[in-house]
């Protein structure tokens, strides 16, 4: 399933309140649940704020999929850079764990089953988020 | 974003596989939205049926719940209204005839098929309600619930 | 995958036979409300009351299961009631026309009194 919102705060709570009705109806427990409505309220928010600027043109777009281990959450933002090249070349940091996300980003890793972000300089970052359907299965990453 | 009479509209988009269940999240989905648009908690209950009913047919009948197939939704958030539209990829079409049924429980009582609630109850619970369809996409149902502010007293 | 549970459970209280439809009333519920219903009837119930719990969705094939259940309490001379109703299902049920063929209660305590009431009276 695919949300696509603008990058407009007070949006990231549709987005919440979408994957909590599907992780609900997956089978999730109430208590992860609540981890779920966080984890997504908290990478929407910086979509939102720092991938997309709060530019209202932008979007941010989420995709969800549901397996028999876990439900997994990517959410992309479309990058501060305009969609064109840009004409000088630009460095890019290593994303892991950027400063500036702060305890945002601390809570997601500490609710989430598995995290990963990916860069790409013309589309963005993508924030992938696992949330596994036994909570006893694998490991908290940390 | 597009301009509207002067007012700006901002749209949110959900696709979702043609499976039953899903509708719910539709519901969930538009019921948050309109909550955080103020409307009072009638008016998204009522939201909330319509829409269940919509993204149920797109999946059943419209996609003949194929689950590769999407139900796409498109929900247009403006100063005074929501519109929403579900439309299906269309592999049933859904005869126009069929959208203004007006079913009856004595009929019903007589019938095997005691059904056919769903359009109807998109009619009788929404503000505007318009059905098409359009070759190459599909079925598609606009809704619109008229968003109703408090009289302001002006001094 | 995704879950659409309807728990079904059949007590007996008063004279009336109470089914309690714990969560959602989909096509999905179709099984458990008509095993119920048959169940009660076979022995004997008189009265019946649909006691809805942790619901918020009935859609209109849920509604053509309870238009289903009302035929054959009409057809059977027995008398059914609901309770537990949200006002947004409340409503549904009398647009759809329910209401005249099943009385609405708010809870289950008052449909019993409701029909202790009718049994007296008979």
């Amino acid at each position: 399933m695919q949300l696509i919102i603008p990058s407009v705060l007070g949006y990231e709570v549709v987005v919440r309140d979408a994957v909590a009705s599907l992780a609900q109806r997956y089978g999730l427990p109430p208590d992860r649940i609540e981890d779920v409505k966080t984890v997504l309220c908290e990478a929407c928010t910086n979509a939102i704020e720092h991938g997309n600027g709060s530019d209202p043109h932008r979007r941010v777009r989420v995709s969800c999929t549901v397996s028999e281990q876990s439900l997994v959450v990517e959410v992309y933002d479309e990058g501060r850079l305009p969609p064109t090249l840009p004409e000088k070349p630009v460095k890019w940091l290593p994303i892991q764990f950027p400063s500036h996300h702060g305890i945002g980003l601390k809570l997601i890793v500490a609710l989430s089953d598995e995290v990963s972000i990916a860069n790409d300089p013309a589309f963005g970052t993508c924030i992938r988020l696992v949330f596994y359907r036994d909570p006893r299965s694998g490991i908290h990453t940390s | 974003m597009s301009e509207a009479d002067g007012a700006t509209e901002q749209i949110i988009e959900m696709r979702l596989p043609s499976r039953l269940g899903y509708e719910r999240i539709a519901m969930d989905t538009a019921a948050s939205l309109a909550r955080r648009m103020g409307f009072t908690p009638e008016r998204i209950d009522a939201l909330r049926t319509a829409i269940g009913e919509a993204v149920t047919n797109a999946i059943e009948h419209g996609n003949q719940a194929d689950a590769a197939m999407k139900v796409v939704v498109v929900l247009t958030i403006r100063t005074d209204e929501l519109i929403i539209s579900v439309a299906d990829q269309g592999r049933k079409v859904l005869d126009p005839a069929q959208t203004f049924l007006q079913p009856r429980i004595t009929d019903a009582f007589q019938r095997a098929d005691k059904g056919g609630w769903g359009i109807w109850l998109i009619r009788e619970l929404m503000d505007e309600v318009e059905f098409s369809f359009a070759p190459g996409s599909g079925n598609q149902v606009r809704m619109v619930v008229h968003l109703e502010r408090p009289p302001v007293i002006k001094p | 995958m995704l879950e659409d549970e309807l728990t079904v459970n059949i007590r007996h209280r008063d004279g009336v036979a109470v089914i309690d439809l714990i969560g959602d009333v989909t096509t999905f519920a179709e099984e458990k409300i008509n095993n119920a219903y048959r169940q009660v009837t076979d022995k004997g119930a008189r009265y019946i009351l649909f006691n809805f719990r942790q619901n918020d969705y009935i859609n209109s094939a849920g509604i053509a299961i309870l238009i289903g259940i009302v035929t054959e309490v009409n057809q059977n001379g027995q008398r059914l009631a609901v309770s537990g109703l949200s006002p947004h299902f409340q409503k549904i049920f009398r647009m759809v026309g329910l209401a005249q063929y099943a009385e609405i209660y708010q809870t289950e305590d008052e449909a019993i009194s409701a029909f202790k009431r009718l049994n007296t009276i008979n």
